[in-house]
């Protein structure tokens, strides 16, 4: 797996994760997700354009990134969180996903990763989103 | 196109299933598999021999022999370890009751390999090792 970080000033500084590659490993991209939350980035798009597949090992590594990025904004609380995920309409408003592919999408899916994961298909929205 | 069998003999770990994943791409390329099906095939594999790796041997240095083969317009791939007998088909699903972001997270790995794959099928082989089979149903093959 290759990864570049790129720092955009949308509406709010977003940081762009493009990952080129499978991700197989949980360790890279943890470890770049600090190092990028550590460097003051809180908001973080990956851009999953180039990974033809994600094994669970990637996908612990996305829920560890959203669990990096919370925030304990009362709109983020835990009751706040348990009722969104109630009504189903919880996403997390600090990590995002860039064109996954079909098969990772279906990775996404089977882990329920996509219900609190918002999914974008176009980079110029997606960064707007945040 | 050959419809032999191939067979790889790995050290479980990190590297060991990197060269799993190069090995398998080209086995089953060779065999005639769509891209698809390549992919499928190596998602569920990779997580069916991180388990052996991470739950089996719990870390330590272990063989993995994998052998893959056409079986009519299917694709099977057989994982044999030494690790204590565990039967991965026995696996309960991950608890429907609990959002994904309130679940821990790991513990897909064989939903993940029942997901991608037709079949998974394990035996006890007569020397005393695990064997687990992840069957590729067809319509995989491609002229």
């Amino acid at each position: 797996m290759e990864l570049s970080v790129t720092q955009v000033q949308g509406q709010v500084p977003v940081t762009v994760f493009k990952i080129k590659g499978p991700i197989t490993s949980n360790v890279e991209l943890e470890e770049q997700a600090q190092a990028a939350y550590d460097a003051g980035a809180r908001k973080i798009l990956l851009d999953m354009s180039d990974v033809p597949y994600i094994a669970t090992y990637g996908l612990r590594a996305l829920h560890f990134i959203f669990t990096l990025l919370r925030t304990d904004a009362p709109e983020e609380s835990d009751e706040a969180m348990r009722q969104g995920i109630r009504a189903g309409t919880f996403v997390s408003p600090h990590l995002k996903l860039l064109k996954p592919s079909n098969h990772v999408l279906e990775a996404l899916k089977v882990a329920g990763y996509d219900m609190f994961l918002e999914i974008h298909r176009d980079y110029g929205k997606a960064l707007a989103s945040f | 196109m050959s419809d032999g069998e191939r067979t790889l003999l790995i050290v479980a770990d990190p590297a060991g299933l990197a060269a799993l994943r190069t090995f398998l791409e080209a086995a089953v390329s060779e065999l005639g598999a769509a891209p698809a099906v390549v992919v499928d095939l190596l998602v569920a594999v990779n997580e069916a021999a991180t388990n052996i790796m991470v739950h089996g041997y719990c870390g330590r240095p272990g063989p993995i022999e994998a052998r893959v083969r056409r079986s009519g317009a299917a694709l099977e791939v057989r994982l044999r370890d030494r690790a204590p007998l565990f039967d991965p088909t026995t696996v309960p699903p991950p608890r429907a009751d609990l959002h994904p972001v309130l679940r821990p997270p790991g513990g897909m790995g064989v939903q993940m390999a029942r997901h991608f794959t037709d079949e998974l099928r394990y035996r006890v082989t007569p020397d005393g090792e695990n064997e687990l089979t992840l069957v590729k149903a067809g319509p995989p093959i491609v002229a």
